[in-house]
């Protein structure tokens, strides 16, 4: 393939001296072992094409009309997604408000008020979000200081309440806890900012009926959102984000039969293992 | 195209445009923003990392740990778009994972240097993990992930760890975890039959009692598979008698600038949604 | 030499001879770029398979710092992208500059300087990282005293590149030259604008991913890209002894990719804590490469057209058109995942790590190893030792960028979408991903085997060991004889236009 004849090497016609096809006086200096790989490399280019050049066929038509388009669409996106280059927005989710001059539309929370419904939402929630500490059978991990879900007095026993358990993981609960006869210092992280209402009571619920847990069977749901809610309003300031947790020692001061007001009173709660 | 002026001019203004419309336009943008405050006695937000935190940030960039975990929540409407056309379902994963309670915006990051946002999501988002884990969780993990999570494909930083000769009593800082993990630190550790066998010859009757006081199971009949097999899980879950696991240095700082990432939850006016 | 030589080859001995002029003249410094580029090749196969395995084996060398992921990531790609990329990319820069100018290179030693530099500068960058200076700013990990190199070994060789291009003897300015040029001016720019906005005078919180995103994709865009493309343009023709197509489509394809390419980049940052304004700046920016795309494709596939039975034979045109087939498809590619509706999904995830690697492997280091195929010989005087070896060569790179690029796009995108899908508990993403992981490790694993054996061929050619030259090259297969008809049409090239010569 490379032996095909160039026939476009005129153009170096009028080279400049030094390219005299007999070796010039530069080329005939060098000793006879050089001169051996020149005269090697010359072979090899002398079947080598020239350089190459272009050709000049016209751009088609549709290519250019493509272009066309593209530019247009460009200037049309630009303009309608970048919110007057605001640097306040950032999304554009926002952007639609910004264009439609609206602002986005709230959907209420799903407020599920079954015990079906609740451990739906529920089992996802805590193996997204708890499961890694408390382990996806609720059997806790002693090393780390983590207690189990499955049996727990706290969940389902004598010192289980909604209004506890609201509290447990709307401000997250701190320092030793006795559960099932051992101890175990660990650090429960606040859920109030991280969970809405109706999931904390779903993943509530969902830990409350599984394993050997058995809470609200044939019973309606001991929590609902309505129960976090109160949860929430009744402390009003405290914060949810995981710096004001509970110990036990202020848990057990709010007795079990309480409820805050606005949520339904515990009266079918009273549950054994 | 034959004169190099005119390639050089429009190389230039080309390259200049990209650089004033997408360097330094949003420089002008929002290289001064300050930090935000309700009234002057309320501490500002952001706040800048310091000491131990930031020692932790170094650790953090040098071992490339941005390169699986991004630090930026996005809007509670982004994603699966297809499923929600309107932007009001807010299917966004971030916020219903838990990873934060809002997006995040450019103010989040004023004292950042470098930005770390990342690119990758081979882990969890790591904006606000100081809301959601324990400094003690944080240490195990760091030391070696699958002590946690059997699934995870982080690394184990156990470099980070150093094994000493317990003298006197067990020190605080040594981390919760049974010989499994201790062992060999960064690996997972269990015993090849002879070993046990050995084992069991040498200090059988001690465990045995030992597990009947902590597990209060009633076992008579040792020789089951079911009940060996039980045994040496309890032993591997119990911590190594003369050694323990410490933190470094490094890994005080790492966890001290971890649990210093609470970047999306403090609500600041240009994060409503 | 006593002979009577027909008019035509007289001149044909004539361009021959001033070719062993000035390749002789650059052997020195291209042949230091080449080599040197090729040594971090392997050192960047090598990290890059270490990342890939801990990956999905967590407990692989888990034990040392140094060895870690993170650092090995870094590392990695310091190694293929400013050792492997970038040396080879100045390497075609010099060697492409001085072809087409018609000139020899003067004073090549300063090269060599140049060449120093710049490797004392991959060394600083891959040590510094494994041994924790690592800055954790993507593409520019390197460490801060690393900086300096960069600049003085880019500025040395852009400095020679445009003093060979102004000795040009050639007047008529061919496209293989734009880009160069435009490329060795726009990289130190690029490069020290980044490292000034984000480590000398740090800018403000967000401001610095910007400076980054804008960095990383013009890293590809206007420096790699740029003289892959070019390179591209001087292979095909070259070997098939054609002119490009349309030289209309080349000055459209030059300035759409200088105009549009550099605005692109911010769309990786989608859904992220910066204006919205900025990521539908770049997403127009990607979306506009289609333009030059489009036509570069067009010309590159007009030029082919009625010769791809060539690709049989030739490795160096093989290889360069595998790679410039992988250009059109990434940039398509590239164009489409910009959008926020495919980049919602996409980002975050491997199916961006699928891409970059078409990118830069798939397209930028297949054109770069036509491009030794074609060049090595001509410096060295010697055959490529055993067309055996070229072609395990092709095939791991081929069938491995190809496995791997199909692997991390498929798991990738169901990985988006599921991390997109908050009902999904993270494990099962983490359990799902690993098959499409390992695969990844086959693939890393095929590609680092050819780099190996790339790594032999050229260590006999430049050692002198293997087969002198006389006859013709080294081909996957001998050509059939070629009859009259298939010779290249005399008339065709007449019509180009006679170029003068400067006096």
């Amino acid at each position: 393939m490379n032996n095909s004849h160039d026939d476009n090497d005129i153009v170096k016609s009028n080279q400049p001296g030094n390219f005299h096809p007999s070796l010039d006086s530069e080329m005939s200096e060098p000793a006879d072992e050089e001169r051996d790989t020149i005269q090697r490399m010359l072979d090899v280019l002398a079947r080598e094409h020239a350089e190459p050049r272009d050709g000049f066929e016209p751009v088609p038509f549709w290519v250019a009309a493509i272009f066309g388009a593209l530019l247009a669409w460009g200037g049309y996106y630009l303009g309608t997604n970048s919110a007057d280059f605001r640097p306040d927005v950032y999304d554009r989710s926002d952007l639609r408000q910004v264009s439609s001059g609206g602002s986005a539309v709230s959907v209420p929370d799903p407020d599920p008020q079954t015990v079906p419904e609740l451990i739906k939402i529920g089992e996802q929630k805590y193996a997204a979000i708890c499961a890694s500490c408390h382990q996806p059978h609720g059997q806790g991990n002693l090393a780390q200081g983590i207690p189990p879900l499955d049996g727990s007095e706290w969940v389902v026993g004598e010192q289980a309440s909604p209004a506890r358990l609201a509290r447990i993981l709307l401000y997250g609960l701190t320092g030793p806890i006795t559960v099932k006869g051992r101890t175990y210092n660990g650090l429960m992280p606040a859920q109030g900012n991280v969970l809405k209402d109706y999931e904390i009571a779903a993943v509530l619920t969902y830990i409350r009926n599984s394993w050997n847990n058995n809470a609200d069977k044939d019973k309606p749901p001991a929590i609902t959102a309505a129960t976090i809610k109160a949860a929430r309003a009744i402390h009003g300031n405290r914060k949810t984000n995981g710096t004001q947790p509970y110990t036990v020692k202020e848990l057990i001061q709010i007795p079990t039969d309480y409820a805050d007001p606005g949520a339904t009173p515990p009266t079918a709660t009273k549950d054994k293992k | 195209m034959d004169r190099g002026m005119i390639l050089f001019i429009g190389v230039l203004l080309t390259f200049t445009s990209s650089w004033l419309g997408l360097v330094l336009f949003p420089f002008w943008q929002l290289q001064n923003q300050p930090a935000f405050q309700t009234s002057p006695e309320e501490e500002p937000y952001p706040r800048p990392l310091q000491g131990l935190a930031w020692t932790g940030m170094k650790v953090y960039q040098k071992n490339g740990c941005m390169y699986c975990h991004s630090q930026q929540i996005r809007s509670e409407r982004f994603g699966n778009w297809w499923e929600d056309p309107t932007g009001i379902m807010r299917t966004g994963g971030d916020i219903r994972r838990g990873w934060g309670t809002r997006r995040n915006v450019p103010r989040d990051y004023i004292y950042d240097s470098p930005t770390m946002l990342g690119t990758m999501r081979t882990g969890p988002d790591l904006a606000n993990i100081g809301s959601r884990y324990s400094a003690t969780w944080q240490h195990i993990h760091t030391y070696n992930p699958r002590a946690l999570n059997s699934w995870s494909i982080m690394p184990s930083f156990a470099f980070m760890y150093r094994k000493e000769r317990i003298v006197g009593s067990r020190s605080e800082k040594a981390l919760p975890l049974g010989r499994e993990w201790t062992v060999r630190p960064g690996y997972r550790w269990r015993p090849s039959p002879n070993e046990w066998a050995a084992i069991l010859q040498q200090s059988g009757d001690q465990i045995k009692a030992r597990f009947l006081r902590e597990s209060g199971q009633p076992i008579s009949d040792w020789t089951t598979p079911e009940t060996q097999q039980q045994l040496l899980e309890f032993w591997l879950a119990t911590p190594e008698e003369d050694w323990q696991i410490l933190p470094t240095e490094e890994a005080e700082a790492l966890v001290a600038y971890l649990l210093s990432l609470r970047k999306a939850e403090y609500p600041l006016p240009e994060a409503k949604e | 030499m006593a002979v009577t030589i027909l008019a035509r080859d007289h001149l044909r001995l004539q361009a021959a001879q001033e070719r062993v002029t000035i390749d002789r003249s650059c052997r020195g410094p291209v042949l230091a770029f080449s080599a040197t580029a090729l040594f971090w090749l392997l050192v960047g196969s090598l990290l890059a398979l270490l990342a890939s395995l801990k990956l999905h084996s967590p407990y692989f060398l888990t034990g040392s710092a140094i060895w870690t992921f993170g650092r090995v990531r870094m590392a990695h790609l310091q190694a293929v992208a400013l050792g492997w990329s970038s040396l080879a990319a100045m390497a075609a820069c010099l060697w492409l500059m001085c072809r087409l100018a018609r000139v020899e290179l003067i004073y090549p030693r300063m090269l060599y300087l140049a060449c120093a530099l710049w490797n004392v500068a991959t060394t600083l960058a891959v040590a510094g990282i494994l041994l924790g200076d690592g800055t954790s700013v993507e593409w520019l990990d390197a460490p801060t005293y690393a900086h300096p190199f960069f600049v003085a070994g880019v500025g040395l060789v852009t400095a020679w590149v445009v003093a060979t291009f102004r000795r040009r003897r050639e007047a008529h300015v061919y496209v293989t030259q734009w880009y160069i040029l435009a490329a060795v001016f726009w990289f130190p720019w690029l490069y020290t604008v980044a490292t000034l906005m984000i480590f000398w005078i740090p800018a403000t919180g967000v401001i610095q991913p910007v400076v980054n995103w804008w960095f990383n994709h013009n890293f590809l865009g206007l420096w790699l890209t740029p003289i892959g493309v070019g390179t591209a343009y001087y292979i095909i023709p070259k070997i098939l002894g054609r002119p490009i197509h349309s030289y209309y489509l080349s000055i459209t394809g030059f300035w759409a990719l200088a105009l549009f390419y550099s605005w692109a980049g911010i769309h990786h940052l989608i859904g992220g804590p910066i204006p919205a304004w900025l990521a539908t700046a770049s997403t127009v920016g990607s979306m506009m490469m289609f333009i030059p795309v489009i036509a570069v494709a067009i010309n590159h596939h007009m030029t082919m057209i009625g010769h791809f039975h060539r690709l049989k034979y030739s490795p160096a045109l093989r290889f360069t058109v595998f790679g410039a087939i992988a250009y059109t498809a990434v940039s398509f590619q590239g164009s489409i995942e910009s959008l926020k509706d495919f980049s919602e999904v996409a980002h975050f995830t491997h199916y961006t790590v699928g891409h970059a690697h078409l990118g830069a492997y798939g397209f930028v280091a297949m054109i770069f190893f036509g491009l030794y195929y074609y060049m090595i010989p001509r410096l060295t005087g010697r055959e490529w030792y055993s067309s055996k070896l070229i072609r395990l060569h092709f095939w791991c790179s081929a069938v491995g960028i190809t496995l791997y690029f199909t692997a991390l796009s498929i798991g990738g995108w169901w990985q988006g979408r599921m991390l997109n899908n908050p009902n999904v508990p993270f494990a099962n993403i983490i359990m799902y991903i690993q098959p499409y992981l390992a695969l990844r490790s086959v693939a890393g694993t095929m590609m680092t085997i050819g780099h190996i054996a790339f790594a032999i061929l050229f260590i006999i050619n430049l050692a002198g060991w293997g087969r002198q030259r006389s006859g013709g090259p080294t081909l996957f297969a001998q050509p059939p004889q070629l009859t009259p008809s298939e010779l290249p049409k005399a008339d065709s090239l007449m019509n180009a236009p006679v170029t003068q010569l400067q006096p």
